[in-house]
């Protein structure tokens, strides 16, 4: 009860005014990053303004690299590489978890993958494919990223009730229609989970493999500022991806809301009736 | 005329000292329209009865007859009851009993007429758009016996479906059942360890015992509508408990 | 596990021969690596393995020791105090973001090329994660035994000291854990950029070679160390935390 009270609370609070502990936290942030500035000089590490007008002068193409070359090179790298490691990990998770050999034997050859360092992905694929304006970059982050959402997805298969998948045999529903409605909605929070997590992980990966295998992309202009000792430079490249990337992130969430609406219309209503 | 005869069925399972028998051998016979209770401790055997009659669990030997033809387990029509509710929390109550009759191979133009009837049964009639969530453990239990009902089974399996109800609501679901069963005219292959249970519910008692073998089998000889306090009610509850532990020690 | 173990082994070791047979300038063999290993250990400017190793490990271990003193108050006072979590939790999907190679970047500018750089990018860099895992642990306390702690009316002190103790050390050790397989990475990628001695290092010349065989030995070195620093951390937890399971 008295936990029901405090969840209807705070969501009220939340939608008539921020609680003041994000405005405290939001400002002490800001103002810790400025004071640190001040030790140093805006090139090696820029207070608030600077970077602003550093991620303007970077949008509004500013510097020797095309904004739109390179921001559109990256989304494209980020949004292959994580869409086949999605792909990937759903077949795997899913049959790792339906078969339990399969799982077995699987589950130590992709731990060691995981100890893989990105780097070393894409030194090989550079000597592999050379300088590509995909391949290495899709390369490094599926090889990356692909194992680890396997392995949430694989767990996320412990998780489902197995009393319900008996239910369904009972009633002779067939595996189809198994799958639609008893096994995928079990699994549609792991996988959203695993999504948020790749997302996120794929772009720091296509960043890496820009790097070292590529001619265009974010990565390469954040190197040439970082062989410049830019650091401003180097930050302003990165914060319209990372917006970006957030923006994505709520997005994911708020689908993945909409998907679980059974879950929170319940407790809503559980408040009201009592 | 026999609607569900089960002959010889044996089970076992691997243990981890070697095979463990849950029964061998047995034998059990329920009759067009009647209401069967099988009686026994936890662990006996009984869930794995049902499961196997169901087709979920296979039998290492055994027949099963429905109608007096020899029929594959889980292939007649029979609707489950489990002991927890079993819903698809993600699907309303309305769409649960579509999940079944959309297995059960009931035509789609069927579905609404069949979920409006059986919710408005078990007294859920407002209740079809909600989440299991949304509602109380009995209503939920509630919501499994309308799957069950819904498909139009002529046999009805319940492993101990009011077990985990509190004393008020289990007294009134077990009302509201011997209703429907009443209306619906299907047999039931009822399990419990609830002699108080058995006895206001069942045509026939089965008793097993902790090894799966059956002991004893008795007609509860009190004309229906029971009055679920009635002291000659209570009497014969009284009686077979005796018999039940006395086995059982 | 190690019948499963080899049968996997031994399916990889099959797959890698079957495939540098086909294609040998693609995929070196596995004796071809193997081969390579004299060239790693013994001294010369892409040797030395072990001092790269023993490096890194430094850095490694240097790293999750601050970063885990980081991360344990920060959340424990995250799961003590309400309004410490809201601040905090604010910042959490932003450093999801953030990329590590930037933090490593700026890290360098600011201080250098030294380790001061590198542990300085992966406290910011990993410790966030870690932290959550802390807290999530100390947020699990039972709410129950908290009421009753008031009900006798034990003090601060002894609330932190009997019941968050107990409850987050498992999660303190999954947490490090955690920060070990992190910032391994971390680290290697920050020595790739212009540090003389650690694995990312010796990474980094071999790439600059184009020696994929030599390349592939030197992973095959840290991956063999990884794997086994893991295995040891988890039977270690493992023997710890038994009463758990």
């Amino acid at each position: 009860m008295s936990t029901d009270d405090d969840r209807r609370f705070r969501s009220l609070r939340t939608i008539t005014a921020p609680r003041p502990a994000t405005v405290v936290s939001v400002l002490t942030v800001l103002a810790g990053w400025q004071l640190f500035s001040t030790f140093f000089s805006p090139y090696r590490f820029p207070g608030l303004w600077t970077l602003a007008g550093n991620v303007t002068t970077v949008l509004s193409g500013g510097t020797r690299f095309d904004p739109f070359t390179q921001f559109g090179a990256t989304v494209a790298r980020v949004a292959v590489g994580f869409g086949l490691s999605m792909m990937f990990s759903t077949i795997w998770g899913v049959a790792m978890g339906a078969r339990s050999t399969l799982g077995e034997y699987l589950s130590g050859p992709l731990f060691v993958l995981l100890t893989v360092p990105s780097v070393v992905w894409a030194f090989v694929g550079v000597i592999w494919f050379g300088l590509t304006e995909f391949l290495v970059p899709v390369f490094v982050v599926t090889l990356v990223v692909f194992p680890y959402l396997t392995v949430v997805v694989w767990e996320g298969m412990g998780d489902v009730d197995e009393s319900l998948v008996e239910m369904a045999e009972a009633f002779g529903a067939s595996t189809a229609a198994t799958w639609r409605y008893v096994y995928l909605p079990q699994l549609r929070p792991h996988l959203f989970g695993a999504a948020r997590i790749g997302l996120a992980v794929s772009w720091k990966l296509a960043l890496v493999a820009e790097v070292f295998g590529s001619a265009t992309g974010v990565g390469v202009a954040v190197k040439h500022h970082f062989e410049t000792f830019e650091n401003g430079m180097v930050l302003a490249w990165a914060v319209p991806m990372m917006a970006l990337i957030y923006g994505a992130d709520r997005l994911l969430r708020r689908v993945e809301r909409r998907a679980a609406r059974w879950k929170s219309e319940a407790t809503e209503r559980q408040g009201a009736l009592e | 005329m026999t609607r569900l005869r089960i002959n010889g069925a044996t089970k076992r399972f691997e243990g981890v000292d070697g095979p463990l028998t849950v029964f061998e051998g047995l034998d059990l016979v329920i009759g067009d329209g009647e209401f069967v209770t099988v009686m026994g401790p936890s662990g006996c055997g009984k869930t794995t009865l049902l499961n196997a009659v169901a087709g979920v669990v296979d039998l290492d030997t055994g027949t099963i007859e429905f109608g007096g033809e020899p029929v594959e387990p889980g292939a007649f029509p029979f609707g489950y009851v489990f002991q927890e509710p079993r819903l698809l929390e993600w699907r309303t109550a309305g769409q649960n009993i579509a999940f079944a009759l959309e297995a059960a191979g009931v035509d789609a133009s069927e579905h609404d007429r069949r979920i409006r009837t059986w919710l408005e049964r078990v007294g859920l009639a407002d209740e079809r758009d909600s989440y299991p969530r949304q509602l109380s453990g009995g209503q939920r239990q509630r919501v499994g016996l309308a799957r069950a009902l819904a498909v139009g089974p002529e046999l009805l399996l319940m492993d101990e479906p009011f077990s985990s109800l509190d004393a008020v609501t289990a007294r009134n679901a077990r009302r509201n059942l011997l209703d429907l069963w009443a209306d619906t005219g299907a047999s039931v292959f009822f399990v419990t360890h609830d002699v108080h249970e058995a006895v206001v519910l069942s045509d026939r008692i089965v008793f097993m015992n902790g090894d799966g073998d059956v002991f004893e089998a008795v007609t509860v000889p009190h004309d229906r509508p029971r009055e679920f306090d009635d002291p000659a009610l209570r009497e014969t509850e009284a009686e077979l408990t005796r018999t039940f532990f006395e086995e059982l020690e | 596990m190690t019948r499963r173990g080899a049968v996997a082994g031994g399916g990889f070791l099959l797959l890698w021969t079957v495939a540098s047979a086909a294609a040998p300038a693609l995929f070196p063999g596995p004796l071809a690596v193997a081969g390579r290993l004299p060239d790693l250990i013994g001294p010369g400017p892409g040797g030395e393995v072990f001092g790269h190793l023993g490096a890194s490990l430094l850095r490694v271990v240097l790293a999750t020791a601050v970063g885990l003193a980081t991360a344990v108050p920060v959340g424990v006072v995250m799961a003590v105090d309400d309004r410490i979590e809201t601040g905090v939790s604010l910042w959490l999907p932003f450093f999801m973001t953030v990329p590590t190679l930037v933090v490593v970047l700026v890290a360098m500018v600011l201080f250098g090329f030294s380790d001061l750089s590198v542990v300085v990018a992966v406290v910011v860099a990993a410790t966030p994660f870690a932290t959550v895992t802390v807290y999530e642990g100390a947020a699990d306390v039972d709410p129950a035994l908290l009421t009753m702690a008031d009900a006798f009316g034990a003090d601060r002190r002894a609330v932190l000291r009997e019941i968050y103790l107990p409850a987050i050390l498992p999660s303190v050790f999954g947490s490090a854990r955690y920060l070990l397989s992190m910032v391994w990475k971390v680290v290697v990628l920050a020595e790739t950029f212009g540090m003389n001695r650690g694995m990312g290092a010796l990474f980094r010349y071999w790439f600059n070679q184009g020696d994929l065989t030599a390349l592939l030995a030197a992973l095959s070195c840290f991956v063999a160390v990884m794997v086994g620093l893991q295995t040891g951390v988890s039977r270690l937890e493992h023997r710890l935390f038994h009463w758990r399971a």
